[in-house]
């Protein structure tokens, strides 16, 4: 009897689905607007990260070393360095690299060059690029590196990067504060529009469902189709959704590409390597909206 | 089979519509029950379906106490009852089929059975060839043979008509009036609730006359006397 029931639960589902097509289709374009604004807020938050993070990626600090530094010595404390907790990684600059890099930098204004082609020598230092492994332990780093008790180091003046991982974080927090904010109220919105679209849809059903009552239907057997119905919405929103997105992206990915560039930002990659967690969760949340909005409707309108 | 002791309805504020009723109705009995509009008799009807709950007093219906039952239970009730509506009540998306099937697919028959059944419940109404229409697609005289046939089709013991001729025209109406006989003819026990004076007058049945909640006749081949 309980299988007859649930084919026949599943069956009316579909068949109302069907019957009523154009209610249908209202509440699925609703549920894939709802979605659609959910991925918007989703490309927002993960561009904001994605620029934040390769902007802390970019952060390191340079130790200058005296211009006479032997070799040997720079590479000893490039070593000692690297077995930093806070390290990632350091990257020995030797004054023959630091000038190629300089000259190639101002290869297009002839004044430096030739100012530097009168001095004779090459007045730059070497130096060692220190790569923090985590831009929160910035402070950490620096009290190692002051730790350091090495003749060979010329100059240890981080204060304006200090300043500037300073701003970073604070924008970072400010972003994130803001970002929480705004899809908190979007994604209540969101439950609201959907919540009341079923709502309505179910409305359309009130006589209905005081008959199926008055003819001795469980509250069950009035419940379940909704309940289905409501999830088979959730599917086809999220199939929408999935067959707007992807085009979308395929079409924005260029120009991100483009006004991003020198930073790895792949919305297309994240969205493909997070396909089931996306979609899989979206599907689940916009289930779990309409099973809970058909609750609350069938159980008003079957109280006969 | 139905018995009603002492039963009172009350709606807020202090309408009340039925006042201290008693009544016995037998297996196999036909019986209209008259009385004009707002008299209690179609609240008499959503007392014995527990589509309302009595204020005082018992309802005994089949055997069964159903003056305090529990929501689960109901829909059980509803079963092993068949109820003709005035609006008729018929589920507009679904066809003729679909109706009547409807009434044994909550109680869990097999689709078999239903495919069995529902052709000659239809046919019994004289509607087997319309099966596959939907209401809106038939007049109002089919709708309320639609309706007999759902309410036929579990084999209730009890069936309960209330105005069920109240919007359709004499020929109709007449027709409607013959199938419930012959439903009551095969051993059904009948509750026509109507104030068509025509109807009951023509049916010489047993009358139960209510006015303002109270009952104040009954009849065992009665007329409409108010």
């Amino acid at each position: 009897m309980f299988l007859f029931s649930f084919f026949r639960v599943i069956k009316f589902s579909f068949q109302d689905i069907a019957r009523n097509i154009w209610l249908s289709i209202i509440t699925v374009v609703i549920i894939t607007l709802a979605l659609f604004s959910v991925n918007l807020l989703l490309a927002v938050k993960i561009l904001t990260s994605a620029t934040v993070s390769a902007v802390k990626d970019k952060v390191d600090i340079s130790l200058y070393l005296k211009s006479e530094a032997p070799e040997n010595l720079i590479l000893t404390l490039k070593s000692q360095i690297s077995n930093f907790d806070s390290v990632k990684q350091v990257e020995y600059v030797s004054k023959q690299a630091a000038i190629e890099s300089f000259r190639d930098k101002h290869k297009n204004n002839q004044e430096i060059l030739q100012a530097l082609l009168e001095l004779g020598k090459n007045p730059l230092s070497p130096s060692l690029i220190i790569k923090p492994k985590d831009i929160n332990n910035y402070d950490d780093l620096i009290v190692s590196l002051n730790k350091i008790d090495n003749d060979i180091i010329e100059s240890r003046n981080f204060d304006d990067h200090k300043a500037i991982l300073t701003k970073i974080n604070n924008i970072a927090d400010k972003a994130n504060e803001a970002g929480l904010f705004v899809s908190s109220l979007f994604v209540l919105i969101t439950i609201l529009v959907v919540y009341n679209a079923v709502r309505v849809a179910i409305f359309t059903h009130k006589r209905e469902i005081g008959i199926m009552k008055l003819v001795g239907a469980s509250t069950w057997f009035i419940r379940a189709p909704f309940l289905i119905s409501g999830m088979i919405y959730a599917l086809f929103g999220v199939i929408a959704i999935i067959v707007i997105i992807y085009p979308l992206l395929g079409l924005v990915q260029p120009y991100l590409a483009t006004f991003f560039s020198g930073f790895e930002i792949n919305l297309l990659d994240y969205y493909n390597s997070n396909f089931l967690l996306i979609f899989g969760l979206e599907f689940l949340a916009a289930s779990l909206v309409n099973v809970l909005a058909s609750l609350v409707a069938v159980g008003k309108y079957s109280k006969v | 089979m139905i018995k009603l002791s002492n039963i009172t309805k009350v709606y807020p504020p202090d309408i009340t519509a039925l006042h201290k009723v008693n009544l016995h109705i037998k297996p196999g009995e036909f019986v209209s029950i008259v009385g004009q509009s707002g008299t209690g008799k179609t609240t008499l009807v959503k007392l014995l379906i527990s589509e309302e709950k009595a204020d005082e007093g018992k309802i005994i219906v089949g055997g069964w106490d159903i003056t305090d039952i529990g929501q689960a239970e109901i829909s059980v009730l509803r079963r092993q009852i068949g109820v003709v509506f005035q609006d008729f009540k018929l589920l507009q998306k679904k066809t003729l089929f679909e109706n009547v099937a409807f009434a044994l697919q909550v109680c869990g028959e097999p689709q078999r059975k239903i495919n069995n059944i529902v052709p000659q419940v239809l046919k019994i109404v004289g509607l087997e060839n319309k099966m596959h229409r939907y209401p809106l697609q038939i007049s109002g005289g089919e709708q309320q043979r639609v309706v007999i046939a759902r309410a036929l089709v579990h084999r209730p013991k009890i069936l309960l008509a209330d105005e069920p001729t109240g919007n359709l025209d004499s020929i109709n109406a007449d027709e409607i009036i013959e199938i419930l006989q012959k439903i009551n003819k095969f051993g059904t026990t009948v509750v026509l609730v109507t104030h068509n004076r025509e109807v009951v007058n023509k049916l010489r049945k047993r009358v139960i006359t209510i006015e303002n909640g109270l009952i104040v006749g009954d009849q065992a081949v009665g007329k409409y006397i108010l």
